[in-house]
């Protein structure tokens, strides 16, 4: 399914988000980037349903029928009651929209004296226990050895992964989003790469994956999809190939970009350090 | 490491929990007056057993009151008494005497639990409306200061409405003001605290993952599917009604709500499925031991509260809790 943004505009405190028209594609992976104080955190919680909207809202809607055979199908699912998620995430009772998507926020906070299993196993809270599935994403995220370990024991860029895999935990077969705010900032290389592959092995699975980070680079190997945010508002909007080059980046973050190399049709685009326009 | 040391903790629990129990059943004053260890004689086996019994309820009910707090502000300082909610209660159970004395007794009818009961949630809503910080956020110090304050204040009124009472109501309620444990308890306050604390109990133990989950950030428990701010306010009405059914039935008691979830997560750890129980079971330790170890005060000085005892064994572990950075090492 689909989270869609219509003419959506929220408030956090004073800072205004939108009006946004968006869409989260399911299967892909959409990355959120922008300056400081974009509304990127903003914009993330608006789509995890934890911020109420000022007007429109955040919604998961079915894809729209391709063909006219599936719109038959479409309009005689009698059977088919009217789904219960076409409906605004926010006003959703916690424990239904926990069963559609799961957040990792951006400085994730537990109990210290809590192990990393009990830690893990939270995501489950609201559903049946799933062992299995907890023990599967301690071991995707790498925390598998350290599951007897208090939480308070462990570096910030573990604490990350036991957050993120509390989310894995938290999937059901009704999940249809995954959002995580800049989870890049706090792991090693190796980690942000694994990390990466996670993401898209999410999004191949069918979750509509969005991510906020100021990593480049992550950006450009993960997004197939880029919404780029400046003042709250859309400042791009499309293809990460389409959006993550230099002359639509350079305005946004207001300093100068390079294109260094499109790998298997990922983009790299990094910021400039210094002024200098010297190839690298 | 968890079931091991799980067993071990629960172990070392019990046997705490019988000794503080052999202790207060078995010592006594003689004919002179001198403490000793015999076994209760016949008229005093029901004192013992009843102060036994007030000792149990209320150090259950203190301490899960002091958890159910902790939980909900995320904050290993507090405690009923720290937070005033003790006061509160024995400010409104004074104003609830008072009247009765203008009004007639039959305005006592209800007991002291249901004024108890006022005093703990308006102490608790005027904390947390002081403790918060201007974002929104609640900073655990401030808070902790907020509370102190409320219970002072609240300790001097009534102290203020005591003074106010005719003369021969003035005793009863000074001696509760200082805290005791009663030998003959109220039958309406056991059998309600009786009631409270089980409730308290089986829902830990039913509820302990949701409240497990109230321990992360409030978008996190939010996004896994907790309803954040309804269990917020359980835990606000639960914490208070364990805190006035204590107090009602001890009178305002110093840092048992505080010692004993600590004492329980050091036991069993701090999954909320075995550390309420064990707090129930730590606080009723407690208060039993320090109401045995109130006889050894020399008899010549009458009948030592135990509330002087519970603040000077408490408060000494407030500061090293303050000391070690608890509030700000709890969350990672």
């Amino acid at each position: 399914m689909t989270l869609k943004f219509d003419q959506a505009i929220f408030y956090n405190g004073n800072f205004v988000l939108g009006p946004l028209d968006l869409q989260f594609r399911a299967a892909a992976v959409t990355v959120v980037i922008g300056p400081n104080g974009s509304g990127k955190s903003t914009l993330l919680r608006a789509a995890a349903g934890l911020l109420s909207a000022h007007s429109g809202g955040a919604r998961l809607q079915p894809e729209q029928p391709r063909s006219a055979h599936a719109q038959l199908e479409h309009s005689n699912s009698a059977r088919a009651p009217t789904r219960r998620s076409d409906e605004d995430l926010a006003r959703m009772a916690p424990a239904q929209r926990a069963r559609l998507l799961s957040f990792v926020p951006q400085r994730p906070e537990s109990v210290a004296g809590f192990s990393v299993r009990t830690s893990v196993e939270l995501g489950r809270v609201a559903m049946r226990a799933d062992a299995p599935r907890v023990q599967l994403a301690m071991q995707r995220t790498g925390i598998a050895a350290l599951a007897d370990e208090p939480v308070g024991h462990l570096s910030e860029g573990q604490r990350h992964r036991v957050a993120f895999a509390r989310a894995l935990a938290q999937r059901t077969a009704d999940s249809q989003l995954l959002i995580v705010d800049e989870p890049t900032s706090a792991l090693d290389p190796s980690w942000t790469r694994a990390l990466a592959n996670e993401l898209r092995h999410c999004a191949s699975e069918g979750l509509a994956v969005i991510v906020a980070t100021h990593d480049f680079a992550f950006a450009g190997a993960v997004a197939d999809d880029i919404v780029a945010l400046s003042q709250g508002k859309i400042a791009a909007t499309g293809h990460a190939c389409d959006v993550l080059v230099p002359h639509i980046l350079q305005p946004i973050f207001t300093i100068p970009f390079r294109m260094v190399e499109h790998l298997a049709a990922r983009p790299l685009c990094l910021p400039l350090w210094s002024d200098d326009t010297q190839p690298m | 490491m968890n079931t091991r040391r799980e067993k071990f903790g629960w172990v070392v629990l019990s046997l705490l929990f019988a000794a503080a129990i052999a202790c207060r059943f078995l010592v006594g004053r003689d004919g002179a007056g001198q403490w000793t260890f015999s076994l209760p004689t016949s008229d005093s086996l029901e004192w013992r057993i009843g102060a036994l019994l007030s000792g149990l309820l209320a150090g259950a009910a203190l301490s899960l009151s002091g958890i159910y707090l902790q939980t909900l502000l995320r904050n290993p300082l507090a405690s009923p008494f720290v937070l005033g909610l003790s006061a509160g209660s024995q400010a409104c159970v004074a104003a609830a005497y008072w009247i009765a004395a203008i009004g007639g007794p039959w305005l006592l009818m209800g007991g002291a639990i249901l004024p108890a009961t006022v005093g703990a949630l308006l102490a608790l809503a005027v904390t947390l409306y002081f403790g918060r910080a201007k974002g929104g956020g609640i900073d655990p110090i401030s808070l902790v200061l907020s509370g102190v304050i409320v219970g002072t204040v609240a300790a001097a009124l009534a102290s203020l409405i005591e003074w106010l009472l005719p003369l021969e109501m003035r005793p009863a309620l000074a001696g509760w003001a200082l805290g005791r444990v009663p030998e003959v308890p109220e039958l309406s306050v056991v059998i309600l605290t009786t009631i409270t604390v089980f409730a308290a109990i089986f829902i830990g133990f039913r509820g302990g993952a949701t409240l497990d989950a109230m321990g992360l950030s409030d978008d996190e428990s939010s996004s896994i599917g907790i309803h954040v701010s309804r269990v917020r306010m359980y835990l606000v009405l639960g914490s208070s009604v364990l805190a006035a059914v204590a107090t009602a039935l001890c009178g305002p008691l110093a840092f048992v709500g505080l010692i004993g979830p600590h004492m329980a997560r050091s036991c069993v750890g701090p999954r909320h499925r075995v550390s309420v129980l064990a707090a129930a079971i730590s606080g009723s330790t407690l208060l039993i031991a320090a109401d045995a170890v109130r006889h050894f005060a020399p008899a010549s000085t009458g009948r030592l509260p135990v509330g002087v005892i519970c603040a000077l064994a408490g408060g000494p572990f407030f500061l090293v809790l303050l000391r070690r950075g608890a509030a700000k090492a709890w969350m990672r």
